[in-house]
């Protein structure tokens, strides 16, 4: 379930048509040899060069990483810059870890861009640190994905670090909320209700309600202080849950706290 | 009564006048007798003490009035015509010029006394004494120049001379009128008569207005004489003579308005914008009382060093200023609001201040004996705070002021200046003539490392809304500091994405002057990753700056990689063309390097057989283990001189460089790298003139030395 968000959601787009790219990549793509992809890869022949990510983007293999790192390290133009790190994404190996997050200091910001949803892809160790680290970056879009990624890996320890970027209107940083906190944390995020628009926190109700790793008493809690508010909006959002939600108690308790609700 | 003076009676005062012969081109000058019965004269009529008073004039409707500067009251006001200038007091009159001529009032009382027709002729001055006055009217100019001398007594006219020539500002003492005129003369009237009984000529510099002070008579335009004996030489080395050193003021005034050209209009700037100045000492000894000029821009007075470039103090007024006159012990100023005020010469510190009801565009002051001992109000903040409370003002008009704050701020030593400078120069809501001065001055600080260090560990951090500082002019400042700790932030920053790219050239450049080893990899990493996707002027210095400091820190793997990224066809060209250049450098170095130590081997090998068949026994200078600074130094004693007018020569006159030398073991000069990039065409030939020690290790040896003048 997804209700209404706020953030346009790229990097699973980005993947999916990267992945596409890849399924579609010509037979002889598929068919040359490790060597000779790498052998493409470290050229100065820009064609080659997309050939050659192409193949080993598609074998996806661990050994496939450091050839793809090294021609990055090496330096190339900015497209192709953007395409590597795309294929690492792809390949989802964490070993691409290292420099993914050197990437996050690149000084064009798509790069960085790309380096934070291919790390969200490849889940690398120290992914977590990294992109909190990228939570501060001065560009609001390396920022905003930067928190979304966080919510994509899971990365509980961000927590306190995205209510920090939410209050410093990195909105993306309430869908991020709601995928990782847990119920002790509905304080701290109802301290925002009122301070901000209702539409800001609905991606974090909307993660909240959708988690089955969320226990239904704190998800019920959560409904009755919502319902507390009695707004319209708050009324028309309980409406729309209650429609969305299986059977159960967490429905029941959102159908009757919107019927509570005068208006 | 009002005395109406007609061309006519001009004309007839001039021919009927005992003046006949005055000014004229058989007169001699510089006669000894003639001077010395002048001065005679002076010493025996000592300046009568004159009523302190205060003249200003308003915008439209347009009011003159009086203010006794004993009581700080009104004493009178009276409506005027459209006026052409501002006031100007001479003895017991005040004259301005108006639509219908120069109109003389009474001085105490403000009633109208004799008009002037002014014949198309602008006010050069007036002055006066006692109960004598002088004005002058002048076209200025050269050829064809014309002008009217007029002398009154008690508010009546005496003398209405024609001249032909342009006249100065003239005054009146000890009976005898004193006119500068065709900028090299001064004539002195017997006041009575109107006879010419002496003239001064001077050749070698402008006379423009003459004026008395206590028993003393002056004269002069960019710089000031005090007649003396000595101004029979007519030179200014010779005579009681003193200018101020020159220097750059907002808005260009001068020492002295010029008579010579069209009056300045009562709303003129000139009036907002001007020195003051009131000359002391005796006998032959001329300097400015309180050894200070004044000079004032709008709001701020500026207290400074007349013979050096420093400042004492400087005074934010809350109006702008539109009169002001120096006294022994201060200033006193008047403002645009009615406001008067006597600041302390010591501390800019106000003793008195007074309030009229008027909103004057120009004021004139004869503070006479008039100097106020009352207490300082408040405590004088340091002349820092006081630089930096100018240079940080928000009033647009005050930027060339506020410019000029921020040089005198970097003429103290005291380190806070360092942290100052960095604030000014990283305000991105000040005016860039402002910020752009920080900044340099910022870059050639040598104090205050200790807060460029802490002003360089900070990053653009947007969680916790900071921000890092102005990263180039740190940089450089790093460097003329010599702060080879900064080297671990300034690293920081080339791999900081938010480092803006106009601060990475600088920043590479300072990392090779400070010879940071632990550089070398980063920037070849730098090198590596960008050299196939540079955009724009300032990358592309960045990455000629990362060439070089790549070489200078590290130069064998610095070459292998600049040989592959040059060859890169995914580089753009330029990039190429840069990191070739660069390699290009490198390489003629070192191949002028190893030719100067060919030639210094031969030159060795015959020197040393010569030696060994003459002085068989005598043993060779001892040859050190490493070459040290001190060795560099005296090494350089020869050329010191000329590398001193290198940096005074320079558009930026920096006072250090910092030389980045690489010597072979034979000490002959590798290459020579020097920050700033300014002098480096200067210096280098000079530096590899010098003979430098050899080692006896046969080592290649990299020094930094900073030279200072």
């Amino acid at each position: 379930m997804r209700m209404k968000t706020i953030t346009h959601h790229a990097t699973g787009a980005t993947l999916l048509a990267l992945a596409a790219l890849t399924m579609s990549a010509p037979v002889s793509a598929q068919e040359m040899r490790f060597d000779e992809a790498v052998e493409l890869v470290q050229s100065s022949d820009p064609d080659s060069i997309r050939l050659g990510l192409e193949t080993l983007g598609a074998r996806a293999e661990a050994r496939a990483v450091a050839p793809i790192a090294a021609r990055i390290r090496s330096g190339l133009p900015a497209e192709l810059t953007e395409l590597a790190v795309t294929t690492l994404a792809v390949m989802e190996r964490p070993e691409a870890g290292p420099v993914l997050i050197e990437l996050l200091s690149h000084r064009r910001p798509s790069v960085r861009l790309a380096a934070i949803e291919a790390i969200a892809a490849t889940k690398p160790r120290q992914g977590g640190e990294a992109l909190m680290r990228a939570l501060d970056d001065m560009t609001p879009s390396v920022r905003a994905a930067a928190a979304l990624a966080l919510g994509q890996i899971g990365h509980r320890a961000a927590i306190d670090t995205l209510f920090t970027a939410l209050e410093r209107d990195v909105l993306e940083a309430a869908q991020a909320i709601g995928q990782l906190a847990l119920p002790t944390h509905m304080d701290r995020l109802f301290d925002h209700v009122g301070q901000m628009p209702f539409d800001v926190l609905t991606p974090a109700f909307n993660e909240l309600f959708a988690r089955s790793d969320f226990p239904d008493r704190a998800k019920i809690d959560l409904i009755g202080r919502l319902a507390e508010l009695a707004t319209p909006q708050v009324k028309t959002y309980l409406t729309e849950l209650a429609d969305q939600l299986p059977s159960g108690r967490v429905k029941s308790a959102a159908t009757e706290a919107a019927e509570r609700i005068p208006g | 009564m009002t005395l109406r003076l007609t061309t006519l009676a001009l004309l007839l005062a001039a021919c009927g006048g005992g003046a006949s012969g005055s000014f004229g081109p058989m007169y001699p000058d510089n006669q000894q007798s003639s001077i010395d019965s002048v001065l005679g004269r002076l010493q025996a009529n000592p300046a009568p003490s004159p009523t302190a008073v205060a003249v200003g004039l308003t915008g439209a409707p347009h009011q003159l009035y009086a203010v006794d500067l004993e009581t700080g009251a009104i004493s009178w006001k009276v409506p005027v015509d459209t006026p052409a200038s501002g006031p100007q007091i001479g003895g017991d009159l005040v004259f301005l010029h108006e639509t219908r001529g120069v109109v003389a009032r009474d001085l105490a009382s403000g009633a109208e006394r004799f008009v002037v027709e002014d014949d198309a002729l602008h006010l050069a001055g007036a002055g006066g004494e006692g109960d004598w006055s002088v004005l002058a009217l002048t076209t200025g100019g050269g050829v064809g120049a014309r002008s009217k001398l007029v002398i009154a007594r008690r508010g009546s006219v005496k003398h209405d001379l024609e001249i032909p020539h342009a006249l100065g500002a003239p005054t009146v003492a000890a009976g005898m009128v004193f006119v500068p005129w065709a900028t090299q003369n001064l004539t002195v009237l017997d006041a009575v008569t109107a006879d010419e009984i002496a003239r001064v000529r001077v050749t070698d510099t402008s006379l423009a207005r003459a004026f008395r002070v206590g028993n003393d008579l002056y004269f002069g335009q960019r710089g000031v004489f005090r007649l003396t004996p000595s101004i029979v030489s007519g030179a200014r080395a010779e005579s009681a003579y003193f200018e101020p050193m020159a220097r750059e003021i907002p808005g260009n005034p001068t020492l002295m308005v010029d008579p010579y050209r069209p009056a300045p209009t009562p709303d003129s700037a000139v009036h907002s914008i001007r020195f003051a100045w009131r000359p002391a000492g005796s006998g032959e000894t001329l300097h400015f009382a309180d050894e200070t000029v004044y000079a004032v821009f709008y709001r701020f007075v500026f207290a400074l060093d007349p013979n050096a470039d420093a400042v004492r103090w400087v005074y934010a007024h809350p109006e702008d200023i539109v009169g002001a006159v120096a006294q022994d012990g201060g200033l006193t100023v008047a403002d645009e609001a009615g406001g008067l005020a006597f600041l302390g010469a010591q501390d800019g510190l106000r003793r008195w201040s007074a309030s009229v009801d008027a909103t004057p565009t120009v004021v004139a002051i004869r503070p006479g004996d008039h100097v106020p001992t009352g207490a300082p109000e408040g405590e004088a903040m340091s002349l820092h705070d006081q630089l930096l409370a100018a240079a940080q003002n928000t009033d647009a008009r005050l930027v060339p002021a506020r410019k000029m704050a921020v040089h005198m701020l970097h003429a103290l030593e005291e380190p806070d200046v360092t942290a100052h400078l960095i604030t000014l120069c990283d305000d991105q809501r000040a005016p860039a003539p402002v910020r752009t001065e920080a900044c340099g001055r910022l870059a050639e600080r040598t104090t205050g490392a200790e807060h460029v260090i802490a002003a360089l560990e900070r990053h653009d951090r947007y969680l916790t809304n900071t921000e890092a500082g102005p990263i180039g002019a740190l940089a450089q400042a790093a460097v003329a500091m010599e702060a080879t700790e900064a080297a671990p932030s300034l690293i920081a920053h080339l791999v900081d994405p938010s480092t803006p790219a106009a601060a990475l050239a600088p920043l590479l450049d300072s990392l090779r002057a400070l010879e940071a080893a632990d550089a070398a990899e980063p920037v070849r990493n730098f090198l590596r990753l960008y050299h196939a996707e540079v955009e724009g002027d300032a990358m592309l210095a960045a990455m000629s700056a990362a060439a070089q400091t790549a070489l200078a820190l590290d130069a064998d793997p610095a070459v292998e990689l600049l040989e592959t990224l040059s060859a890169d066809s995914l580089a753009p060209g330029p990039v190429r063309g840069k990191l070739t250049d660069a390699l290009e450098a490198y390489r003629a170095a070192q191949a002028e390097a190893e030719a100067a130590e060919g030639e210094e081997e031969t030159e060795e090998a015959e020197e040393g057989e010569e030696a060994e068949e003459e002085e068989a026994s005598d043993e060779p200078p001892p040859i050190p283990e490493r070459v040290t600074l001190p060795m560099v130094q005296a090494a350089l004693e020869d050329v010191r001189t000329p590398m001193a007018a290198c940096l005074a020569n320079d558009s930026q006159h920096p006072r250090s460089a910092r030389i980045v030398l690489v010597l072979a073991g034979d000490g002959s000069v590798q290459l020579v790298t020097i920050n700033p990039q300014s002098v480096q065409q200067c210096l280098e030939p000079l530096i590899r003139s010098a003979d430098f020690p050899a080692n006896s290790n046969d080592a290649r040896q990299q020094l930094t030395y900073t030279f200072r003048r």
